[in-house]
């Protein structure tokens, strides 16, 4: 018999393991007294309220919520380029740095990416106060970190013998580095920048705003108060939205744009980011911070949270975010490798845009219509959202590589799945293991909003610690989830490095 | 590549116009009064209610009222802290939280209704447990799974938890040692319904608007248990607004509000969207049990 080797794929495939555990504790928490409501729900999805009212609010909420979006998209992607090439080994090594700067940047980054948009919008607002910033500035600080992370990745991807000849050309440091870093990040910025406005659309819609509104307050407030038919108006408008903004991203192929331009837009993008940055930097300071004294607090508090068996909430969210990992990283491949022809691609990613759309403690809520409070519950809501957004880049990129090899084996007459397993998604598996890596960081700072109304984990703890003010809880927690993404990321680097 | 180019002037075109519209909130008038509350309606009821009241305060005071929506029951409190609302809507809780946090505040006036306020504790029909008349019985709730509405709420959670207390029953007590948190009233009742929590407790104002509005959702639903009256909702107002606005401001805000007339239809139209008759005084040592129980809960420290 042959030994199961480890390899990307494998591992892939492997995750789907954490369904058996959950799918015990969902079947037997099964009951389906929450199908009047469930039905609610669906039938107001073909049937949403329309007037005049509501028309005009969705219009200037989706025109508040693009404008957000596309501001922190811009910002955080030219600064993810900036601490991305910061955090690379490449320009350590070409700066001749010491290296324990970017282990000291990486930890920071880290930081500031496992926690959630909504945690940095009300600390942010602790210090400054409603103003229309806040919102974009929390958008944009963990959106920074993560698209760091991705374009490090693809810059440490360069082959080692290309920098050893570009070294021995003896330009200057800076343009060594230019030139080494240039082809990756454009590469990343048509595979994977464009792609994120999406998400910026996406995090403004869970996020609302602070004092602005944009359409996530709309969403929320209607879903907190189950008016499903107003919720479902705001969806669909949110799709709208979603839908155009990537035509209208589409127009400009940048794969056929040539380079000189692509270069003049990346500059210019970078003036318009500098320019907001400045506007922002003179904005906060310009308003006097509000004294905040809970930091004070905090180094004369006695820790009075061991009392909340800090360590089982840690615990449970660590677990959790181990069965939606497993999730986000198995259900894509396995429903596409079942589901290998047309329609079923086609079902696939209207399942997936819904899973995408439907902001996560709403799709819990109506889980819950079916079953009880657990564990597995808030994970497989946080899996299938995520999964529903790993599965779109999966797809993507299937469809734009070279598809030589999948047709080669099928005319040899392997069979269709087959084929698709070793002539296709083989090549993507290692790419796609990578993003579901970044994956959990985001399910990681997930779990602080939809703990609450699960009941678990730490995300609970957050929510009653914020809501209490008690600011000294809060930091702990939020070392807490840092402590988490840390592991994992070690955990990953592992991983990764086994692999190699 | 001249076409690139002229599509390259359009983008960096658009983006100024984006960029430029982006900062015009910033630009906003100091003589403006902002008012904020928390969301605890949805979105269509929060917009009409509040711009109507910003409009007629704004007749009778003859002052630019914005109102500024907030996202939570922590924005709400913090807004009023950093002083960038001047007038809040908020429950006994948050109220009491945010004068707290921010010396000279006024509690400027609260509904008929917010003086008896009340909660209920709902169990699923599954359970077959009858309403009780003593609150001692509620230790029948001991080893089900409970859920409150939004952690902050005081009808939701804050006097449900302390008559639980009262009667003997700790959070720890529940199945899972611990209490769900809903986020709002209704979802209470859909999760508790719905049979994924055996029993919740809630505000008994949006209870009696779903057994008349949306009686399917309280199909598989009991009333357990209805708690004794409490003071809840109220107007909360900056110290500083006669130095902002005008010598005697905060007097002429707080008659502006007492004197609203169910008789006027202008006034009716207000009123009924606070579903009140009318709006009448109220002292902040009104709300000093509040304080005492959020203090024992630990929700304020």
């Amino acid at each position: 018999m042959n030994k199961l080797k480890l390899n990307p794929s494998s591992i892939t495939f492997l995750a789907i393991l954490v369904c058996l555990p959950l799918a015990y504790e969902l079947f037997i928490n099964f009951h389906i007294g929450g199908i009047e409501l469930f039905k609610e729900f669906v039938i107001s999805a073909f049937n949403p309220k329309i007037n005049n009212e509501i028309i005009f609010t969705l219009v200037k909420r989706l025109n508040e919520t693009f404008l957000i979006a596309f501001s922190s998209w811009l910002i955080s992607i030219i600064f993810g380029i900036f601490f991305g090439i910061l955090s690379s080994e490449i320009f350590y090594k070409i700066l001749n740095l010491p290296i324990f700067l970017r282990s000291f940047l990486n930890l920071f980054l880290t930081f500031i990416r496992s926690i959630h948009e909504l945690i940095w919008g009300l600390i942010l607002m602790q210090i400054y106060g409603i103003n229309f910033s806040i919102g974009i500035i929390a958008i944009c600080l963990p959106f920074i970190a993560i698209n760091a992370k991705v374009f490090s990745e693809q810059i440490e991807n360069i082959n080692h013998k290309t920098i050893e000849s570009i070294k021995q050309i003896n330009g200057t440091k800076s343009s060594t580095l230019l030139t080494l870093v240039w082809a990756p990040i454009l590469k990343t910025y048509k595979n994977y920048g464009l792609y994120r406005l999406e998400c910026a659309i996406r995090s403004t819609a869970v996020l609302g705003l602070f004092g602005v509104g944009g359409i996530g307050t709309s969403i929320f407030l209607c879903f907190q108060t189950l008016n499903f038919r107003e919720l479902w108006t705001y969806l669909w408008g949110l799709a709208f939205l979603i839908i155009i903004s990537k035509e209208l991203l589409k127009k400009f192929n940048l794969s056929k744009t040539s380079e000189k331009f692509l270069t003049y837009f990346i500059i210019a993008l970078f003036c318009i980011s500098l320019f907001s940055l400045y506007f922002f930097v003179y904005f906060i300071f310009n308003k006097n911070a509000i004294p905040f004294n809970s930091i004070n607090n905090f180094l004369i508090s006695n820790f009075s949270l061991i009392s909340y068996d800090f360590l089982k909430l840690l615990l449970e969210t660590i677990v959790l975010c181990l069965l939606s990992t497993g999730i986000t990283i198995s259900f894509p491949p396995i429903c596409i490798l079942i589901f290998n022809n047309k329609i079923g691609i086609k079902i696939i990613r209207s399942i997936s845009f819904l899973f995408r759309l439907i902001p996560p403690p709403v799709l819990i809520l109506i889980l819950l219509m079916f079953n009880d409070p657990s564990i597995s519950l808030a994970a497989i809501t946080l899996g299938l959202h995520n999964a529903a957004i790993t599965s779109k880049l999966l797809l993507v990129n299937l469809h734009n590589q070279d598809n030589k090899q999948y047709i080669a084996m099928k005319s040899l007459g392997v069979s269709k799945r087959s084929s698709w397993l070793l002539g296709s998604f083989v090549k993507q598996a290692n790419s796609y293991l990578a993003y579901c890596a970044y994956r959990s960081d985001i399910i990681i700072r997930e779990t602080a909003i939809l703990g609450v109304i699960g009941s678990v984990g730490l995300g609970w703890q957050l929510q009653e610690s914020l809501s209490s003010f008690a600011w000294e809880e809060v930091i702990i927690i939020l070392f807490a989830y840092s402590s988490i993404a840390i592991i994992g990321e070690l955990i990953n680097g592992k991983i990764k490095s086994n692999l190699a | 590549m001249n076409n690139k180019f002229f599509n390259f002037k359009k983008i960096l075109l658009t983006s100024a116009i984006f960029f430029s519209s982006l900062y015009l909130p910033l630009n906003a008038n100091s003589k403006v009064l902002r008012i904020g509350a928390i969301p605890d309606q949805n979105q269509e009821v929060l917009d009409k209610r509040f711009n109507l009241f910003s409009k007629e305060l704004s007749k009778s005071l003859d002052v630019k009222v914005k109102y500024i929506p907030v996202i939570n029951y922590v924005a709400a409190v913090t807004g009023f802290r950093t002083n960038d609302l001047d007038l809040v809507w908020f429950g006994g809780l948050s109220g009491v939280q945010a004068r707290l946090q921010t010396p000279n505040s006024i509690v400027i006036a609260q509904r008929d209704i917010d003086k008896e306020f009340k909660s209920i504790f709902i169990v699923n029909k599954k359970l077959k447990l009858g309403p009780i008349s003593n609150k001692n019985e509620l230790k029948k709730l001991k080893n089900l799974r409970f859920t409150f509405g939004s952690e902050n709420s005081t009808s939701g959670r804050l006097m449900p938890e302390y008559f639980l207390n009262d009667a003997g029953i700790k959070i720890k007590d529940f199945k899972g040692k611990k209490a769900g948190f809903s986020g709002s009233h209704d979802a209470t009742i859909a999760l508790v319904n719905g049979g994924a929590y055996d029993a919740g407790a809630l505000n008994k104002q949006v209870w009696e608007n779903n057994l008349k509005n949306n009686p399917k959702r309280t199909n598989n639903l009991n009333l357990f248990w209805i708690t004794p009256d409490y003071v809840d909702y109220h107007w909360v107002a900056q110290g500083n607004l006669d130095n902002r606005f005008r010598k005697g401001f905060t007097k002429e805000l707080k008659s502006t509000i007492l004197n609203l007339d169910i008789k006027n239809i202008e006034h009716k139209k207000i009123l009924d969207m606070f579903n009140a008759k009318k709006f009448i005084e109220a002292e902040s040592s009104d709300y000093k049990y509040i304080e005492e129980i959020a203090r024992k809960l630990k929700k304020i420290r």
